[in-house]
């Protein structure tokens, strides 16, 4: 029997790490640094839209459609309209763009300028994590924030759980597909299949691949590099704040984590930045791939565990499996799983490896 | 309120605390290029061997006082964590022999787990370089947190409660004066230690190995054992700063808990900013930078934060100001790194070079050489 | 003598915080080939890559076409009508021919960029024959065609080209220098940056000689292949 409200709370969860893991990837790519602080764009973004709910919907006087409410699969479901939910959207892509846009003109640019090595630039993205942790602090301890969530969504700042807002799209009985699960699986096609087309069939997707190829010669045929990166991050922040309006719609039930500035170490940056890593940190289709990928593994591996060792509490350590993912493959398939599965000898590889040392390029 | 003598023991033991831990990021980092982003986790291993290890072996050696047998004793140290703990540290406080005993227990069982856990963790620094051992490392120390913080029988049941720490200067009748003394000398011996071994030949060596790998390997030197090395004598002074903490009623307070041991922030990320900020493998600028960030930035903060807070009026903008000032730490030290990174790249002292030869007998053959190539120049032209 | 098309007045440049090139004045006659010739690491490659922005300009002019570029980012200057070739990795091999070409120019209106890659298959016909192939799977000989096919398209006002036949066999590295002698042939400014002391300043028009970050000598291509002194000290050629 398959648990259908844990294969769609787990796909969500899969689309937010792959559409966090996508974000890395791409700046990684063009900038070359790992972006430590991109989870918490995502924050940003889901914070932002939770507000704009919340303001909107006292503005306009939305209630939610009790009348369309239903106790599904044990949880009550009261959908908004469709209007609530396109505005938070919207608002959590502004979020996010200009969280990441401030991260690259204001810290990483500047740095860049000044010929950081890899080293100044990470500890710089880690120093925008804790700023921005800084204000998320802020922000979601303020009284008027704090007073307009809870009587805009009903929510508790310190705990988002937008979950009981989702639209029940299809039911029958008591099973229903959550309105969460199906945009969040459309989002994550529809991204990935813009991206292919803006790469593969637009001039500007021919620019960005040349700059992530070879900078000084793409900037030397008249491609303004800069301005590619910049749109890069742009990118970049649009998806995390897509993935940060998709946690608000994430059940915080089972294996899945509370949206919290508060704790200092986020639990979701492991998963995000094993989802880039197992995709091959240089391929971004690689990178949505690797978000399921972790997505579904750190859920049914760890439940599967719990089931065979007889021990609930198993799944609390679903991040530690990530944390294997990530060690195994950075030093067996530092080119990602994909590129490790087009490889007929393996393991071959493994013994060239375990014999002597090599650099990550 | 604190008076001022505790305000300078709280500050000396913070000083201490971070200038130890910043001394051992520095071997691997600042001396041989190692990007540690798991610095934490090394840092954990120490409270949890006074948490949890020398809280159980003084609850086997008081069992009797508790009525109960010592395989007992030191289950209820986990299960029955506060009420075990009180009993067992009234005990303490009449038996110096047990807890002097314990003292070095901790110490010497903490280096040998933190270099065990260094040796570890360089298998991967020995095979991976540059940004991919700094997200190994990093996701390392945050897999392994959570692996602690939901296994009970490490750190207990709550997470962000903890266990409570064996008194083990309780003895001495003033606790706080003492760990402060402890600790600082701890933190004096590993000065001391550093400054020999910036310029020792391993030292150098380690430095070499930064700089140049190729060359390094070239003159015959083996750069994995360097790397092996640096990893274990650094994660060690790591888990020794973990035991200086939880030593330290001051800075830890009665318990520590696993949320805190492993936090990124405080254990990993300040580090590195203190270490930036003196100037990366330079020690003396280590040291001065822990003082003075210890003592006018961060010690105050941590102290005064909640006073901090009322003073300004945040409350009236609608702020919380007990998480208004924890923001206020973050910005400052996400702001101070920011700045060093794009002002003082170098830190405030940067590295001193090292001299195999006493300086005035170097500047005596740089002179000769000198001389030298001006005649020959003078050669060519005629 | 031709108009200077472009103009280095008082050039002290390098990179980052180290300066490699000092005092350096330098004139490029239009429609001439200029062969930038000197001892390694004197500073030839770091003087043509400053004319196009690629290094770190601390004082001085560089005036292209009648107008100050010495602030201008290196792809304003492409869009001046410069272009580059460097010696190596000078096309992209994850890009198929035809998005080599499309890049190269992109901000030409779609019809005459249409046009000149007809173009550019007449002088290259292998070109076509691999236009839909990734560039990083043709041979050598291919990839160097390329990257001239690269420079030719937005048909630019001059070519910098950094040590064209750097590590090519003797008859191919004479067969590139045939090709850049054409090229000047159908008017365009060329200069070159090139090793082979004598082979470069046999089909050049103009010589400078680089030692040290600084012009020892700026004149006449066969006046300098006649001092015997230069050559001998500098350029390791002509010295028996």
């Amino acid at each position: 029997m398959v648990d259908l409200n844990l294969l769609m709370s787990t796909t969500i969860y899969g689309s937010v790490l792959a559409l966090l893991a996508l974000g890395i990837t791409i700046i990684y790519m063009t900038t070359k640094v790992f972006n430590f602080a991109h989870p918490r764009l995502s924050l940003v973004g889901a914070y932002l839209a939770a507000t704009a709910m919340a303001v909107y919907v006292q503005h306009a006087g939305i209630k939610p459609n009790f009348e369309g409410s239903q106790v599904l699969g044990g949880q009550l479901i009261v959908p908004y309209p469709a209007s609530v939910y396109i505005i938070g959207f919207l608002v959590a892509m502004v979020g996010g763009v200009l969280a990441a846009m401030f991260e690259y003109y204001v810290i990483l640019k500047p740095l860049l300028k000044r010929g950081a090595d890899f080293l100044k630039l990470m500890i710089a993205t880690l120093a925008y994590d804790f700023l921005l942790m800084a204000v998320l602090l802020l922000y979601n301890t303020h009284v008027w924030i704090k007073k307009t969530l809870k009587d805009g969504l009903n929510l508790i700042a310190t705990k988002m759980d937008f979950s009981a807002y989702d639209f029940a799209l299809i039911t029958q009985g008591q099973t229903y597909i959550s309105g969460g699960f199906i945009l969040a699986v459309a989002v994550t096609v529809v991204l990935a299949l813009s991206l292919y087309i803006l790469l593969f069939r637009t001039t500007l997707g021919i620019k960005m691949r040349a700059s992530v190829e070879n900078p000084p010669l793409a900037e030397v045929l008249g491609v303004n590099v800069e301005r590619i990166y910049a749109i890069s991050w742009i990118i970049s922040g649009l998806t995390a704040g897509i993935a940060g309006f998709l946690m608000l719609l994430e059940p915080s039930s089972g294996s899945l984590k509370p949206i919290s500035a508060t704790s200092p170490a986020d639990e979701i940056v492991v998963s995000a930045f094993a989802g880039s890593i197992v995709g091959g940190v240089n391929s971004i289709f690689g990178s949505i791939f690797g978000g399921f990928f972790i997505g579904y593994v750190e859920t049914y591996v760890t439940n599967w565990l719990a089931l065979l060792l007889g021990m609930k509490e198993l799944f609390k350590y679903s991040r530690v499996v990530s944390m294997f993912i990530v060690g195994l493959t950075l030093m067996f398939a530092p080119q990602g799983v994909i590129a490790l599965l087009r490889e007929k000898k393996v393991v071959d590889r493994i013994l060239a490896f375990v014999k002597g040392r090599r650099g990550e390029k | 309120m604190v008076n001022v003598v505790s305000l300078a023991e709280i500050i000396i033991s913070f000083i201490a605390i971070y200038y130890i831990l910043t001394v051992a990021l520095n071997i691997k980092a600042g001396m041989t290029g190692i990007p540690d982003f798991g610095h934490a986790m090394f840092f954990a291993i120490g409270g949890i061997v006074v948490a949890n290890f020398a809280a159980r072996i003084a609850a086997a050696f008081v069992a009797s006082q508790l009525g109960v047998s010592p395989g007992e004793a030191m289950q209820l140290v986990i299960a029955e964590n506060t009420a075990i703990m009180v009993k067992i540290n009234e005990a303490l406080a009449t038996k110096p022999l047990l807890s002097i005993m314990l003292i070095i227990f901790s110490i010497v069982v903490a280096l040998l787990l933190g270099g065990l856990l260094g040796w570890i963790a360089s298998y991967p620094a020995l095979r991976l370089r540059g940004d991919y051992l700094a997200i190994m490392l990093l996701t390392a120390s945050e897999g392994l947190r959570i692996f602690v913080m939901y296994t009970k029988s490490i750190m207990g049941s709550t997470p962000t409660v903890g266990l409570t720490t064996p008194a083990l200067f309780a003895f001495t009748g003033d606790a706080g004066l003492w760990s402060t003394v402890f600790v600082a000398s701890l933190a004096v011996i590993v000065y001391l230690f550093a400054e020999r071994f910036h310029n020792s030949p391993s030292g150098r060596l380690f430095r070499a190995v930064r700089d140049d790998e190729d060359s390094a390997e070239a003159v015959g030197k083996n750069i994995a054992k360097v790397r092996r090395d640096a990893m274990i004598i650094g994660s060690a002074i790591a888990a020794l700063a973990g035991v200086a903490y939880s030593f330290s009623t001051w800075i830890a307070g009665s318990s520590i808990a696993a949320q805190s041991i492993f936090d990124r922030v405080l254990w990993t990320f300040w580090p590195w900013a203190l270490m930036i900020l003196g100037g990366m493998s330079s020690n003396r600028g280590i040291t001065l930078a822990t003082i003075v960030v210890g003592a006018l930035i961060v010690g105050p903060i941590r102290i005064y934060k909640n006073q901090i807070a009322a003073a300004l009026p945040v409350d009236k903008l609608g702020f919380d100001p007990g998480n208004f000032a924890s923001a206020l730490e973050f910005t400052l030290v996400a702001l101070l790194i920011l700045l060093v990174l794009l002002f003082r790249p170098k830190g405030v002292i940067p590295e001193p070079p090292s001299y195999t030869l006493k300086p005035n007998e170097l500047k005596e053959l740089v002179k000769e050489a000198g001389e030298q190539l001006e005649l020959s120049e003078e050669g060519q032209q005629s | 003598m031709a108009r200077a098309i472009m103009k280095l007045e008082n050039i002290n440049a390098g990179y980052e915080k180290l300066q490699t090139l000092f005092d350096v004045n330098l004139e490029v006659p239009e429609g001439e080939i200029t062969v930038i010739v000197g001892p390694n690491g004197a500073g030839k490659s770091t003087l043509l890559k400053t004319m196009f922005g690629l290094t770190k300009v601390y004082t001085g002019r560089i005036v292209f076409d009648n107008k100050d570029i010495t602030k201008l980012p290196p792809h304003e200057r492409a869009k001046l009508g410069m272009a580059f070739i460097f010696q190596l990795e000078n096309v992209f091999a994850n890009l198929s021919v035809r998005e080599n070409l499309r890049l190269a120019g992109h901000d030409l209106p779609p019809d005459v960029l249409e046009e000149r890659i007809k173009e550019v298959f007449e002088t290259f016909p292998r070109l076509k024959e691999r236009v839909d192939q990734k560039a990083g799977t043709m041979s050598g000989g291919e990839r160097q065609m390329l990257a001239m096919a690269i420079g030719m398209i937005r048909k630019p006002k001059i070519f910098l080209i950094d040590e064209p036949t750097a590590g090519l066999a003797p008859k191919l590295a004479k067969g590139v220098l045939e090709n850049v002698k054409r090229l000047n042939e159908q008017g365009y400014t060329i200069v070159l940056v090139e090793q082979n002391v004598k082979a470069g300043l046999e089909i050049g028009d103009k010589g400078v000689l680089v030692v040290n970050g600084r012009i020892a000598f700026d004149g006449p291509a066969s006046e300098l292949l006649a001092r015997k002194d230069l050559a001998r000290l500098y350029l390791g050629v002509g010295g028996r």
